[in-house]
């Protein structure tokens, strides 16, 4: 019996120690989704609580014999696509995001030079991403599900799911590595 | 699923024209990971689920509680209730008893009035009836007997 099958038989029974360890199993993963997607460190964690409080209330429904990670990602992009609707105020935190985005790594003044050019690259090709294009990317390149995965987190078929990837890497790739300001940031990258 | 122990599982599955974007998806995961793959949620989320959940399965447990401490109170209410209806009825009957002592010779003159005023009507449509009945039979039996009377 799976690991993840065992916490729904004990949360189902009103366990709330096993609810606790299903939390701190998922909640890294899910964090980082949310706060890829919103790029808000408050709407991140609110969606979480949300998606935890959600995914409690459907525990009855849920098929604990598969890894919970694609279900609780569904929630939770279900939950990002609301805000990003409900709060319209996604220009502003992606350009947080993208502050982040570059200020991260870079503690050097050379790489500082270089990420502020990047900051701008990054910005340019994201900004043109459609929700759905970056949720495909943050979920396909960052937390590495598999197609078939994105297809039920999103509720959609695995050619939308492809046609979306496809567009949205597309769009990156033409406007990151037309760049030539990029060129010293992928060798850096890799 | 840990961001930090990234497979390649993703691009090997992806269709081939995803194996072209090596770099591009390296420099995605470089960048998210750099930005937010480090980054935690506050100890104080835990402690907000945790509270949102007993709330939601309180609802539940309530009504036993609601139930044990409402008798007394539902028992006095009623008490108050029932004693003001009571109240309420004894003075409300005896209201009506003296209206109605008061009224009921009216009403029954009234009554006794409509009746005679009633008999008088029926006895003059039936005396009217009658002699119009009286008034035609004779035209009638004056036909008749005046037929019957009529040499054979």
């Amino acid at each position: 019996m799976g690991e993840d099958l065992q916490l729904v038989i004990r949360i189902r029974a009103g366990d709330l120690c096993a609810f606790e360890a299903l939390y701190h199993k998922y909640k890294s993963s899910l964090y980082h989704t949310a706060l890829a997607i919103t790029g808000d460190n408050g709407a991140a964690e609110e969606l979480l609580q949300d998606c935890f409080i959600r995914a409690h209330a459907a525990i009855e429904r849920v098929d604990g014999s598969r890894s919970l990670s694609p279900w609780l990602h569904r929630i939770i992009v279900n939950l990002s696509y609301n805000w990003a609707t409900r709060s319209q105020r996604w220009p502003l935190a992606l350009d947080a995001f993208v502050d982040r985005l570059i200020a991260g790594p870079a503690s050097s003044p050379e790489h500082i030079a270089e990420g502020s050019e990047l900051r701008a690259a990054v910005r340019d090709a994201v900004a043109s991403l459609s929700f759905k294009q970056r949720v495909v990317v943050v979920l396909f390149y960052f937390q590495g599900f598999q197609l078939s995965e994105i297809a039920y987190i999103l509720d959609c078929p695995i050619g939308t799911v492809k046609s979306r990837l496809h567009r949205a890497s597309g769009a990156l790739r033409i406007q990151l590595l037309a760049d030539r300001r990029l060129a010293s940031e992928l060798v850096y990258a890799t | 699923m840990n961001s930090s122990t990234q497979p390649n599982r993703s691009r090997a599955e992806g269709p081939s024209a995803w194996s072209s974007d090596d770099e591009l998806g390296q420099l995605i995961r470089w960048s998210l990971r750099s930005s937010v793959g480090t980054a935690e949620p506050s100890p104080d989320v835990w402690s907000r689920i945790l509270e949102r959940v007993e709330e939601q399965r309180q609802p539940t447990s309530a009504p036993p509680s609601s139930s044990r401490s409402s008798p007394p109170l539902a028992g006095l209410v009623q008490a108050a209730v029932i004693g003001c209806l009571l109240f309420t009825l004894a003075a409300g009957l005896d209201g009506h008893v003296i209206v109605t002592r008061k009224d009921q010779p009216i009403r029954v003159a009234a009554a006794e009035r409509s009746l005679a005023s009633d008999d008088l009507t029926a006895h003059r449509l039936r005396r009217s009836g009658s002699r119009s009945m009286e008034r035609k039979e004779p035209v009638r039996r004056g036909g008749e007997v005046r037929d019957a009377t009529l040499p054979s």
